[in-house]
């Protein structure tokens, strides 16, 4: 099976956090793959929502993070393996003291955003870029990574 | 596609001309989004309807495909949506910053108010 979010140097699973491996079964790290079938959104958000919910992550920044984590998979499945079948999305959530970090990666096709578009394709990732305090989306060795970083500072939330 | 993420109903449709309330309830995700723009466009298309209210106040999770399908349906004929503060639909309207380019009310009674403007 391919692991959709196996770390590298360049591309840690956790979004660079130090010491939260996920394969140690880290409390503070969920590690989920999905295929990436749109059928599969539903379940994901609720999982991932009550997974924030037990570590405390709770009103709008919870909701901002399912959102984040709906929208980059929906991107996944839409762009990345709309002509493939069996293609699988890596979600990784890393919850600290004073952040989140969502990781999205699929091994689909890369196609440039186009920011021009005012329709939904071109809106996923721009909402993630919106509800985030910094978006990262990074294409290399055939994998597309999109990190998005959250502060728990409810007081700095637009 | 149909699934039973979301519901969706219409209140107020008589015989005469009138202004009506549409309202969805459940999810409005890439799962939902085509049924949610292909109820709406029915809904304008039907002899009498003279202007819509949407109300998304029970939506409870709103992803950006609904964005798309709101501007299509504020560009069918008169529509105002309903997604006061603190609702999954008003922080999705809010955060892609299509809040200012859409009619966005608090209750159901401002938007009849606003569509009798």
């Amino acid at each position: 099976m391919i692991d959709a979010h196996t770390p590298d140097a360049e591309h840690p699973g956790t979004g660079g956090v130090a010491g939260a491996d996920p394969a140690a079964g880290d409390p503070r790290v969920l590690v989920v793959t999905v295929p990436a079938d749109s059928t599969r959104l539903p379940a994901l958000r609720r999982r991932l929502g009550r997974w924030l919910d037990g570590r405390g992550v709770t009103g709008p920044l919870r909701d901002d993070v399912v959102l984040a984590a709906d929208e980059a998979v929906a991107n996944s499945v839409e762009h990345g393996y709309r002509e493939r079948l069996g293609g699988l999305v890596g979600v990784t959530v890393t919850v600290l003291e004073e952040s989140v970090t969502l990781v999205v990666v699929d091994h689909g096709a890369w196609k440039p955003p186009a920011p021009d578009r005012e329709d939904a394709r071109g809106w996923g990732l721009r909402m993630v870029a919106a509800l985030a305090e910094r978006l990262d989306v990074v294409h290399a060795n055939g994998r597309t990574t999109v990190t998005a970083h959250f502060r728990r500072d409810a007081g700095c939330r637009g | 596609m149909r699934t039973n993420l979301l519901t969706t109903r219409v209140l107020r449709v008589g015989h005469a001309e009138q202004d009506v309330v549409f309202r969805a309830t459940g999810e409005v995700d890439l799962n939902t989004g085509a049924e949610l723009d292909a109820e709406l466009a029915e809904l304008a298309a039907q002899p009498g309807v003279t202007g819509v209210v949407c109300d998304l106040t029970g939506v409870g999770f709103f992803g950006s495909v609904g964005l798309t399908v709101l501007l299509a349906a504020c560009d069918r004929g008169r529509f105002v949506v309903v997604a006061g503060p603190g609702t999954a639909a008003h922080r999705t309207l809010q955060v892609s910053g299509v809040l200012e380019a859409l009619p966005v009310v608090d209750t159901v009674a401002d938007g009849l108010l606003a569509l009798a403007r």
